[in-house]
């Protein structure tokens, strides 16, 4: 469908102009630069660190920002299109495949609308061949659109609420600690797999309409049972990432227990700084614990899942609150203040109602039986008669449009991830 | 015959979907019944278009102060006042437009009020005008006239979207008037009993600057423009009130547009003791709007005006039109006898 290629190829430019021509004028350099270097990388192999060194320079430059004040274009989604130009450069430099000739094939890999603002992160000899073969059917169509609307679900139903009472508290650290810090974290932990697992499933549902699977990026990761099992399992194309182009190129495992550490805090770091120079801490406890977590581990899967839960939801509260110092007191505060009782009091004024208190409880519930059950529950979709389909698609909007947190004097139009 | 079979079943569940969704989308959207009654004043006309010699168009001081139930049982004009709360310069030409398509009056009185807005002040206004609007060319331009930046067409369209977070407020007001409709007003005049004496006014600043915006010359104009292709006299008003004030610069302004295209303006506010207006008295919010017997005076004052200067003939000798016009002033009247 070489036509409607080219409409999704100008729709991801128009998309991407409305937020600005400048961040369009870096989009636009930042691709030619990969492709050009990439053809000139088998002849002149150095060429590969010139766009490596710009991307990776643009990426520092923008995540140390809020440290040096420096004022950069704001291009949406740098943070996803730049590291797959880099992965790009790396591999036809690897020689793990020649470099693409055509500009515009190339170009649309870069600007897919679906992954340009949140990912997933794309390998090129992954995404060419499926854009090449891309093909609708009526299956992936209920099938995507079922699962963007679930995507949507996550997103306005319970990502929307969880974000009012997290606002609520993290606004006032010096009132709302203790209990209240420790709901924040927990609750945070939900929030934001609700909101970037949604947005996912936005991504990949929309793309799967259009007959172009791409890669998953969730695999039920608050059920892992240490911090490696949950870095594989959360963000999973970034992991992938960061493991083949820094932890693997600075050694990986080869070079003795220490060094393997090292390399592991090392790609950490880089995830933090990836993700915001206030993240350098939280990417820090996340390497150690992935070193040395395992060594908690017990013979009780539940009990595991509990635990690393726990000391995932704590490290979020770098996310919660504005900066390290407040992020590390309130973790301090939930084992040296306890208000529990107040808690409980005053719940209802952390801006949801008891009604929205329901509806969020139950849609928890639901996210939780769906992960648990999700390939299950996806086969018996695919398998249902097309009516049975539609109708579980239009439940789904409804569901939204009624009990979705949107609208008038409530923005939840940004995602979470979109930011980093 | 597999192939009918499935797309007679898609379309049976697209058609569940569709009315469950114009379900929600009545049970959600505001009854405006008992509550808010502003909001069912532009659908009331729909029932009640056609062969009115005389339509008001306008904000709060046109549902507020004229009454034609006054001006019928004075003068014996026929008339309707198409009014609603904060309605802005533009609503109110989508709205003179769309009335001109239901009948063709002699004159419309326009209340120049909303010459000094030239920006939506609430969502919720918008929608007050615009919710119960019949859907037609006219409420689409309305619609895109008045959005606010984080408003949505769609929203309109759906209004779902924009009253979800009612289903946890429901009252049984919503479910009462899920089918049906209650109106409160008297030909568009919502009557007010309660006495609300003026008492101390905010002290009469200048303005850094009177000019009225272009976009509210350019509406003006369209209006007027639209009332001399249908053969309508359109009058300009500013309806009686002591706060906000309308400054003696604004109604200069209004004057140079009257006289510029050749129409009439009255600036009530100057008529105030002429009328026999008394703020004490005549006033349910400390001199903003008039109650019932403000409403009483002004609209005697006015239908005289009428009669006088417009040529707007006195409808009682039309049996069809006295006898509905009986029914309207017994109601109107034992409304306004019955308690407060």
């Amino acid at each position: 469908m070489p036509m409607m290629n080219v409409f999704i190829f100008l729709a991801g430019l128009a998309v991407y102009a409305g937020y600005g021509l400048p961040g369009l004028g870096y989009l636009v350099a930042a691709t030619l630069l990969s492709y050009v270097t990439a053809l000139l990388t088998p002849r002149l192999r150095p060429m590969m660190w010139v766009s490596v060194a710009a991307n990776a320079l643009m990426l520092v430059l923008l995540k140390l920002q809020p440290v040096t004040g420096m004022e950069l274009i704001s291009a949406m989604g740098v943070s996803y299109f730049s590291l797959q130009l880099i992965s790009y450069n790396v591999d036809v430099w690897k020689e793990k495949y020649p470099p693409e000739r055509n500009l515009y094939r190339f170009a649309l890999y870069v600007t897919y609308l679906p992954h340009l603002f949140i990912g997933p992160i794309e390998r090129y000899d992954r995404f060419a061949p499926a854009m090449q073969n891309r093909r609708m059917t009526v299956d992936a169509f209920f099938h995507g659109g079922a699962r963007a609307l679930w995507g949507l679900t996550k997103k306005l139903v319970i990502a929307s609420r969880l974000g009012v009472i997290i606002g609520a508290i993290s606004a006032k650290p010096d009132s709302f600690n203790g209990a209240y810090a420790l709901v924040a974290m927990l609750l945070y932990s939900f929030q934001l797999y609700s909101d970037f697992s949604g947005g996912m499933d936005m991504v990949l549902g929309i793309s799967q309409m259009l007959g172009m699977p791409l890669s998953e990026n969730f695999d039920t990761p608050y059920f892992s049972r240490s911090f490696q099992e949950f870095w594989r399992r959360w963000h999973i194309t970034l992991g992938s990432w960061l493991r083949e182009y820094v932890y693997i190129p600075l050694g990986g495992n080869r070079k003795g227990t220490l060094r393997k550490y090292l390399n592991t805090v090392i790609t950490f770091l880089v995830s933090g700084l990836w993700h915001g120079v206030q993240y350098l801490l939280w990417g820090l406890f996340n390497g150690i614990f992935v070193c040395f977590g395992t060594r908690l581990q017990t013979k009780w899967k539940t009990l595991d899942r509990i635990g690393t839960f726990l000391l995932i939801s704590l490290l979020w509260s770098f996310f919660i609150w504005p900066d390290a110092l407040t992020a590390l007191k309130m973790v301090g505060s939930v084992f040296t203040t306890f208000n529990y009782g107040a808690f409980f009091t005053t719940a209802g004024t952390l801006g949801l109602t008891v009604a929205d208190w329901i509806i969020l409880g139950a849609a928890l519930l639901l996210l939780w039986g769906y992960d648990l059950w999700h390939k299950a529950l996806r086969q018996w979709f695919d398998r249902r008669h097309v009516a049975v389909r539609t109708a579980v698609i239009c439940a789904l909007a409804l569901l939204v449009m009624l009990f979705g947190m949107y609208g008038i004097g409530f923005n939840a139009q940004a995602f979470i991830y979109s930011q980093f | 015959m597999k192939k009918i079979k499935t797309f007679l079943s898609v379309l049976a569940v697209l058609l569940v979907f569709v009315l469950l969704l114009s379900f929600f989308n009545r049970l959600l959207t505001p009854k405006y019944a008992t509550e808010l009654v502003e909001g069912s004043m532009i659908a009331q006309y729909y029932g009640e278009a056609g062969n009115h010699d005389v339509i008001f168009i306008g904000d709060c001081e046109v549902y507020s102060n004229f009454s034609p139930m006054e001006m019928y049982r004075q003068q014996g004009i026929t008339a309707y006042v198409r009014g609603t709360s904060q309605q802005l310069i533009w609503q109110s030409y989508y709205v003179l437009k769309e009335t001109l398509k239901y009948e063709t009056p002699k004159v419309v009185v326009f209340n120049v009020n909303s010459m000094r807005y030239d920006e939506p002040v609430k969502e919720e206004f918008h929608r007050l005008t615009i919710d119960k609007m019949k859907w037609s060319a006219e409420k689409v331009g309305i619609i895109n006239a008045s959005m606010t930046e984080e408003e949505t067409f769609l929203s309109y369209v759906l209004p779902i979207l924009r009253y979800h977070s009612r289903l946890t407020e429901l009252t049984s007001e919503d479910w009462e008037y899920l089918f049906k409709d209650k109106y409160s007003t008297y030909n568009g005049y919502l009557m007010k009993k309660e006495v609300l004496p003026v008492g101390k006014l905010p002290v009469k600043r200048p303005l850094a600057d009177y000019q009225f915006s272009d976009i509210c010359y350019d509406y003006l104009e369209k209006m007027a423009q639209l009332c001399a292709e249908n053969g309508v006299e359109l009058v300009l008003v500013k309806a009686p009130s002591l706060y906000p004030y309308w400054y003696d610069e604004y109604s200069a302004q209004i004057e140079d547009f009257a006289q510029a295209h050749q129409l009439r303006y009255y600036d009530l506010t100057q008529q105030i003791d002429t009328i026999g207006l008394d703020f004490s008295q005549d006033t349910y919010d400390a001199g903003l709007h008039l109650n019932l017997s403000g409403a009483t005076k002004l609209s005697g004052y006015f239908a005289e005006l009428l009669a006088e200067n417009h040529d707007i003939p006195d409808r009682r000798q039309d049996a069809a039109i006295a006898a509905e016009y009986e029914e309207k002033l017994r109601l109107y009247d034992e409304a306004a006898n019955g308690g407060t």
